[in-house]
């Protein structure tokens, strides 16, 4: 399994973002945020940072204005955002189609109440209303587990898999990531 | 109730727009953002020296900081924006270290919880990320279609086209994520209805 940060193979500068929907995920979990970061000669050149809410911030070093391979680097961070675009758009068209499905057990659900009460249409409405209550009731609850869980996971992900080949492929120990190593960020 | 009629409203301002910026500033690294406490220690060192490079007095930021001392640093960019009525760039940055000072004061306790939630993470890292730098180009999305561009003049020329290339990929990475908000949301209830009405 390739790490979340591993760089875009073969290229230099490198490019380093989530490859896959799990990393992606794991990512907006543990930081509530996903990272694209490239880094050029000088550690890193370009960070794009997407928040929650869908907010972008993109920063700059001036430095790599003037670079000579600058074009290449932009290219390279242009591309993983690109990368991380397309791999939204097939995460949403997922969690679509699972929506999809819990509606119709929900609706299939409101509908057996009604056939075995025998009651009107608006009365399925009523039903309806009232498992979608529970069901964020329960959301509510089972939530900061969930996170939780998520955050355990990518960083188990992380220690595993990327620390040992992301700090590898760090030309300087002074530009290394800091994992957090304290409560959830 | 206020306390959840401000988050609930920080949401719903949070859906929708959408702003994207971009920043050119120096001596940038790979490190994430810390644990909030680390976060809101580094946002304040910043304001406080952006400040002082403007007249204020420097009070070392305390450790731990107090929601106290992030109240002083909005009074104190009050005092600069009212000091420098005719610089345009300093008013707007110490506009900002007012709001977000304000702000900050406001979750400031929620902050320091051993597990905060993720709204006010969100709002804590916006901060952290544009802490007292100069927003080179922005764009502003809203809901109902309206955009705002802003270019600084200083990279609006053909020598910055690739850093316009960024940023309209930071806008199409923006909209991606929203539309495939959007889409979940209204598929969850056009679905539902479907099903419902299919009866």
């Amino acid at each position: 399994m390739t790490s979340a940060m591993d760089p875009i193979p073969g290229r230099w500068p490198h490019a380093y973002a989530p490859n896959t929907i799990a990393q992606l995920v794991a990512e907006l979990a543990a930081h509530a945020a996903l990272v694209v970061w490239t880094r050029g000669v000088e550690g890193v050149e370009a960070r794009t940072t997407m928040h929650l809410d869908g907010d972008v911030t993109t920063t700059i070093t001036p430095q790599c204005l003037s670079y000579p391979q600058r074009d290449e680097l932009f290219r390279q961070h242009v591309e993983a955002m690109l990368k991380v675009g397309a791999l939204l758009r097939t995460g949403a068209a997922r969690a679509t189609r699972v929506t999809a499905l819990v509606a119709g057990i929900v609706a299939a659900v409101a509908t057996a109440t009604d056939i075995i009460a025998a009651h009107s249409w608006p009365h399925i409405l009523v039903t309806f209303g009232g498992v979608a209550c529970v069901g964020m009731l329960v959301t509510r609850l089972v939530r900061p587990l969930g996170v939780r869980f998520l955050i355990r996971s990518a960083r188990a992900e992380i220690a595993t898999t990327s620390l040992g080949r992301r700090t590898a492929n760090m030309p300087s120990a002074s530009n290394a990531v800091h994992l957090p190593t304290s409560s959830p960020p | 109730m206020g306390a959840f009629a401000d988050r609930f409203g920080n949401i719903v301002r949070g859906l929708v727009s959408l702003e994207i910026n971009t920043i050119v500033k120096d001596g940038m690294s790979a490190t994430r953002m810390g644990a909030p406490p680390q976060a809101l220690s580094e946002i304040a060192t910043r304001y406080a020296t952006w400040l002082q490079s403007y007249g204020s007095r420097y009070d070392a930021v305390p450790d731990p900081l107090t929601a106290q001392y992030l109240e002083g640093l909005a009074v104190k960019a009050e005092q600069v924006k009212a000091s420098h009525p005719d610089a345009e760039g300093v008013a707007v940055i110490a506009t900002r270290i007012e709001r977000n000072a304000r702000q900050l004061t406001t979750i400031f306790d929620r902050l320091t919880l051993a597990e905060p939630d993720p709204d006010e993470l969100v709002q804590l890292r916006k901060i952290w990320e544009i802490g007292t730098e100069t927003v080179v180009m922005q764009t502003v999305l809203w809901i109902d279609g309206d955009a705002t561009q802003r270019i600084h003049p200083g990279f609006a020329d053909t020598a910055h086209q690739q850093l316009l290339a960024i940023h309209s990929a930071s806008v199409s990475m923006s909209l991606s994520y929203w539309k495939s908000v959007g889409d979940l949301i209204v598929n969850v209830f056009s679905s539902a209805w479907e099903k419902l009405t299919s009866k």
